[in-house]
């Protein structure tokens, strides 16, 4: 039995050595988690996005610890790619662990900068855009909202990629799967990953207050989410040419096996990094137990085998 | 590499009522672990499907493990004697560095967070600002009460002890107003963000800072830091409340 996973790329074939990786904004930078687990055990490492220059952390109430989820409202919350390249990326152990950052930039030219700039950096296996780009530019939709926009994004962040992988990240919101997967895959994307999160409030009745986030709220995600974002994977694969990465609320190794049944290649780990730091680590051993279990030889064996009764 | 999460369980609980007749829980958790006041164990219980991790300030070393508080609105409170948890840590930073002991303001809200210092004898003198009430805990003979947080500066006169505060966010702010600048230098105050991870993963427990690229983490370097470094009118929407 393995746990490998083959991603078809337009650079060829990503091989991950399983299918569990970090979401972005949950695990911190990596090195982080240098004494809590194997970095080198992950299929892939996704850290905390980055954007050209660094932020300062939300001055309202970021996060709230819902019932079933987390609602999540960090702002800015990144440091400088700089920062990251020079101090960070020397310490994971990119040469057998892919790494692939998450890019947040203010508009389309600062997106290409960000990504021309990353495609000369030899550790980065790739880049993830993500679709709530352009992010702080309250003047500007996000692209993902018109069609034309989000290809023109695609196909000028593509032809400036050089040799990287790009993924492409569904936005914090309910989206049009098939035309934002129709986009990303016509122009370019490697992969689609089909979950970020959706809005999320939460009011203490005491205070009379909302409990966090500016706007009263923020991007909420983990378990309470987890039949939404499936049907985001599943749908998302329907569509898709390209590989799709599902998440959303997977907290044991029979989330993973559902989303891979439901047609993803791999998965990324959210809020379960925050119910206890060791989380993936011990996910991989649950699913190799798991999988051994239940006979499964390989992910490749079940990829996209749920029928509809 | 040694398991950093460690599964346990709870050897001992009882009620404590002692700040202004409210009841906390404190929790004896099996370990084998040292800390110093100011530190905190994250721990995690198994009282609900989705369990998210919580910290809690260490009070008392035993033979069989680390006491911890907690209030009534935390997770921990609702456990009882043999339930399993998971903790990491102890986490966070000392504000104190053993050769001098430091006079501990608090108000009766908060005061859970120098009750570590109190148990552990470390601190020369406990101010309480509020009126006085009835207080039933260890020390209480060496209470000062003061009324009003503006008189602080007058009752800690030219006493070069440090000074650790825990107070709610008007509190802290009014506190940090009526110290000088020099004074503000050996004083350090909790902060009481909420923290996710505990390990600086997460990011959620960053202070805004101006100087320094990305802020300032709390939850390892803290969570008392230097009042000095505090910022209550871009910062302080983020402080907790205690009631
Ligand atoms: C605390 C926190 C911070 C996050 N920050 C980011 C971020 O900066 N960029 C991003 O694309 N997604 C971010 N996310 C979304 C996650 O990457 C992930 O898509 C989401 O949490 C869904 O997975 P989950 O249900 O397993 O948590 C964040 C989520 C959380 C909980």
């Amino acid at each position: 039995m393995n746990l490998k996973v083959t991603l078809p790329t337009t650079q060829g074939d990503l091989v991950l050595k399983n299918p569990i990786m970090s979401a972005a904004g949950t695990f911190g930078y990596g090195i982080e988690y240098e004494k809590v687990m194997n970095l080198d055990c992950l299929g892939a490492i996704v850290p905390n996005s980055m954007a050209l220059t660094d932020g300062q952390p939300s001055t309202a109430r970021r996060f709230y610890q819902s019932d079933y989820g987390f609602i999540s409202s960090f702002g800015a919350n990144n440091i400088s790619y700089k920062t990251f390249i020079h101090e960070i990326l020397p310490r994971l152990p990119y040469e057998t662990t892919p790494v692939f950052i998450d890019i947040k930039a203010y508009d389309l030219e600062e997106l290409t900068e960000f990504v021309s700039i990353l495609s000369e950096v030899k550790e980065l296996a790739g880049m993830e855009i993500n679709l709530n780009c352009p992010y702080g530019n309250y003047a500007v939709p996000s692209y993902w909202k018109n069609g034309a926009q989000l290809e023109e994004m695609v196909r000028k962040v593509k032809a400036v990629a050089g040799k990287k992988i790009l993924w492409f990240k569904a936005p914090t919101a309910e989206y049009p799967v098939q035309q934002i997967v129709d986009a990303v895959q016509d122009n370019g994307g490697d992969a689609f990953v089909s979950f970020n999160a959706i809005g999320g409030y939460s009011v203490d009745i005491e205070t009379r207050k909302f409990r966090c986030g500016s706007g009263g709220g923020g991007g909420y995600s983990g378990p309470g989410i987890k039949p939404y974002a499936l049907m985001c994977a599943h749908n998302s694969c329907k569509t898709a040419k390209i590989p799709v990465i599902g998440g959303g609320g997977i907290v044991c190794a029979r989330d993973v096996l559902e989303y891979i049944m439901a047609g993803a290649h791999a998965v990324q780990i959210g809020s379960a990094n925050l119910m206890r730091p060791d989380f993936m680590e011990r996910l991989i051993e649950e699913l190799q137990e798991l999988m051994d279990k239940m006979h499964i030889e390989s992910l490749d064996e079940i990829r996209g085998c749920a029928e509809y009764i | 590499m040694k398991d950093f999460v460690t599964r346990s369980r709870i050897l001992r609980c009882m009620d404590i009522q002692f700040f202004g007749g409210k009841t906390y829980r404190e929790f004896e958790i099996a370990s084998d672990e040292n800390f110093e006041a100011g530190q905190y164990l994250m721990i995690r219980t198994g009282n609900r499907e989705v369990n998210w991790p919580s910290p809690y300030f260490i009070h008392k070393k035993t033979a069989g493990g680390l006491v911890v508080l907690a209030r009534e609105d935390q997770e921990l409170y609702k456990s009882g004697l043999n339930d399993c948890v998971e903790y990491w840590g102890p986490r966070g930073t000392t504000p104190v560095d053993g050769k001098e002991s430091p006079i501990l303001v608090t108000e009766q809200g908060a005061r859970f967070a120098v009750y570590p210092f109190i148990c552990g004898n470390a601190y020369n003198r406990l101010i309480i600002v509020g009126h006085k009430r009835e207080d039933i805990g260890q020390n209480s003979e060496m209470v000062e009460y003061c009324e009003e947080i503006g008189e602080i500066s007058g009752l800690i006169g030219k006493d070069e002890s440090p000074v650790i505060g825990a107070f709610n966010p008007a509190a802290a702010k009014a506190f940090a107003k009526a110290l000088s600048e020099e004074r503000k230098k050996n004083t350090y105050i909790f902060v009481s963000n909420k923290k996710a991870c505990g390990i600086d993963g997460c990011k959620g427990c960053y202070l805004h800072n101006d100087d320094t690229s990305f802020g300032i983490n709390v939850c390892c370097k803290g969570p008392f830091m230097p009042l000095g470094i505090i910022d209550f009118e871009v910062d302080g929407r983020c402080f907790e409340t205690f009631l």
